[in-house]
């Protein structure tokens, strides 16, 4: 079992190496500030840790926007706040040459990325746990925890703490009884449009386990089947049982964020 | 904890079966962190660190620069020449970003070694005094100027700061100015919006008046035109009307010349046919005489016959008279005269009388009428009776009798 307790660190331990740069037009000293590298958990959300980059560069843009919000651009797409980073990467720049170079921008922010401070991430994250855990044990799972524990499920995932975190979140991958979840939470990406989400059973109508081949066909019936399944940066084998990956490629809020390219 | 995480894996999963799927999961993981993570890691690591390094290199310069300005600044009167010297050497110091504390901390230990050393090569002797000495002189005669310069720059910052304190001042005025300005130009446009509106108000009332003005001007003319028609007609109606009106008097004069003219043609006539009759006049010696009696309240006591009687009966003021002399004598006279003018009248109506009487009796000749008048005296009315009297020596006269 050490084995798939190393697939589960394996996944944890997904790091970006991430460039964030302050934007040319928003210099606001003699010299541009130097670039702030950093090693970003795959799946963290950008709001735990802008607050170091932040820092970083607020010395050096005009003092009337240091206290601005601030909002991250790539290849002038800029970057969502309520998705994990690791999804963004995949989703926008999977083949792109690293470290991932990031523009901050403390002013002129777009009105389709609204910043969101930790507390409503924090919101927003255990919303999504709820959700995920509604479809997997019709929130039996989520019911029975504490509010110790979902602290201590949100530091592990902010403070990058595996075993706090994997302590209460194995409450929620478990399967009461039954071999498996009652449908996997999935979410379907694809670049330029809005995701799929539609509950997939574990198992077929003939008992068999389905596996991301289903899923996929089920999600995306229009794709080939040399469509790419992206997901942590890997490309898993088409014949993986969902139950399997749902429990160990799963993001932190519980959902698999699957990312095809046709 | 890693018991329960153990326990958990192992109840999930069997270790006799591993499928290919997984062990390409696994590979692809492995290859991905190499890929994506390790060739990153240390790079990172160590940028970061390098960064923090510098940063704080960078922060204690700037500290330093901060405090000596702040030291220079306060003692800029005094003599801050060994402060100076001090910054000036800390600075070279630090500009030397590379000298770190480790390696001051060797230099002093280098040093350490030689001066305990006499046989180091670089002990300390004769020549080094001199290098030494020279130094000394250059670094005073760097000093010297330094303090000069020091001088300077203070006095500089006595005149900087005069003239900074004069422009705050002429600052101050044009900040004083300008709202003072604002405040006019406030109070001027909300005096233009206002007369603005007095004005737009006026033209309108002027329009109206305009308006009016031409409505009654249009009138007017209309009732000038029909005032010049009526005149005319006018003129031509008295026109016309003099000239009937003259018609009249012209028909009239002549009617009334008519008229004189007969008139005065009857009077010719009758004058004529008066002058044609043979008018006999009684002689003298046929007398009428009338007799008039007062009869006072005791009795009538005087008669009295007048002179004589007009055949057409106008017999007036000399008759009476006479009547009046003929009463003299008594007392009664007097009573007489007071009532004169009572006697005329009543003479006049006794006349008429007595000449219908007269007419109606057909007497003529030698009869002689008396007229005898009784006057009641006392304030009753006067009442008149006549009767046929006949006079003494003659045929009866009418009496009038005042009862």
């Amino acid at each position: 079992m050490l084995e798939d307790r190393q697939v589960l660190r394996d996944v944890w331990d997904g790091r970006l190496p991430v460039c964030f740069r302050l934007a040319d037009n928003e210099v606001h000293t003699v010299s541009a500030p130097d670039p702030f590298y950093m090693l970003i958990p795959r799946m963290t959300y950008f709001p735990l840790v802008i607050d170091k980059v932040r820092r970083h560069f607020s010395q050096s843009v005009h003092p009337d926007h240091a206290k601005s919000d601030v909002w991250l651009e790539w290849g002038d797409m800029p970057l969502q706040w309520h998705y994990p980073v690791g999804l963004q990467f995949d989703l926008l720049a999977t083949d792109s040459v690293l470290p991932w170079n990031l523009v901050v921008h403390f002013t002129d922010r777009p009105d389709q990325c609204p910043f969101m401070k930790r507390e409503a991430m924090e919101s927003f994250f255990f919303s999504t746990v709820k959700e995920a855990d509604q479809l997997k044990h019709k929130g039996s799972a989520i019911s029975s925890l504490g509010k110790r524990d979902h602290s201590q499920l949100w530091t592990g995932l902010a403070f990058d703490k595996f075993d706090q975190f994997w302590a209460v979140n194995r409450h929620l991958m478990e399967c009461e009884g039954e071999s498996a979840f009652r449908a996997v939470p999935v979410r379907l990406y694809r670049a330029g449009a809005p995701y799929v989400q539609r509950p997939v059973p574990v198992r077929a109508e003939d008992g068999r386990q389905n596996t991301l081949r289903q899923l996929i066909t089920q999600l995306a019936p229009e794709l080939t089947d040399d469509a790419r399944a992206i997901i942590h940066g890997i490309e898993p084998p088409m014949d993986t049982p969902l139950q399997w990956l749902s429990q160990h490629f799963s993001y932190a809020d519980n959902f698999l964020h699957i990312v095809v390219f046709p | 904890m890693f018991c329960f995480l153990f326990s958990f894996f192992i109840s999930d999963f069997n270790m006799a079966e591993l499928p290919k799927w997984r062990e390409k999961i696994v590979d692809a993981l492995r290859e991905r962190d190499m890929r994506q993570v390790e060739c990153f890691r240390g790079l990172i690591n160590d940028y970061n660190r390098l960064f923090e390094g510098a940063d704080s290199l960078r922060q204690n310069i700037n500290r330093t620069l901060f405090q000596e300005r702040a030291v220079g600044g306060h003692q800029i009167s005094g003599d801050a020449g060994p402060a100076l010297a001090a910054a000036t050497e800390k600075i070279q110091l630090l500009s030397l970003e590379t000298l770190s504390e480790r390696s001051d901390a060797a230099l002093c230990k280098l040093a350490a070694d030689i001066l305990a050393n006499p046989a180091h090569p670089l002990y300390p002797g004769e020549q080094l005094a001199n290098v030494l000495e020279q130094k000394q002189v250059h670094m005073l005669e760097e000093l010297t100027s330094l303090h000069r310069r020091r001088g300077e720059n203070a006095q500089m910052i006595v005149d900087l700061n005069s003239d900074l304190a004069k422009l705050r001042q002429q600052l101050a005025a044009t900040d004083q100015l300008l709202a003072e300005s604002t405040a006019d130009c406030e109070t001027l446009k909300e005096r233009i919006a206002s007369l603005e509106q007095t004005n737009s108000e006026l033209n309108a009332t002027n329009q109206t008046l305009k308006d009016e003005y031409n409505a009654l001007h249009l009138i007017y003319m209309q009732m000038e035109k029909n005032f010049k028609e009526a005149q005319t007609e006018r003129d031509s109606l008295l026109a016309r009307c003099l000239e009937i009106k003259s018609n009249v008097a012209e028909k009239m004069n002549q009617e009334n010349e008519e008229f004189v003219r007969r008139r005065q043609l009857r009077v010719q006539r009758e004058l004529e046919d008066a002058t044609r009759d043979v008018v006999v006049v009684p002689p003298d010696t046929s007398r009428v005489a009338a007799c008039i009696e007062a009869a006072l309240p005791t009795k009538s006591i005087t008669s009295f016959v007048s002179d004589r009687l007009y055949p057409t009966g106008s017999y007036a003021l000399p008759a009476v008279n006479s009547i009046c002399s003929g009463i003299q004598q008594s007392r009664k006279y007097r009573m007489a005269v007071s009532h004169c003018s009572a006697l005329c009248r009543i003479f006049t109506v006794v006349s008429d009388v007595t000449r219908d009487l007269l007419r109606s009796i057909g007497g003529g000749g030698e009869t002689h009428t008396w007229l005898i008048l009784r006057i009641s005296s006392g304030l009753r009315p006067v009442r008149l009776s006549a009767e046929m009297v006949q006079s003494p020596s003659g045929p009866p006269l009418g009496v009038m009798t005042a009862a």
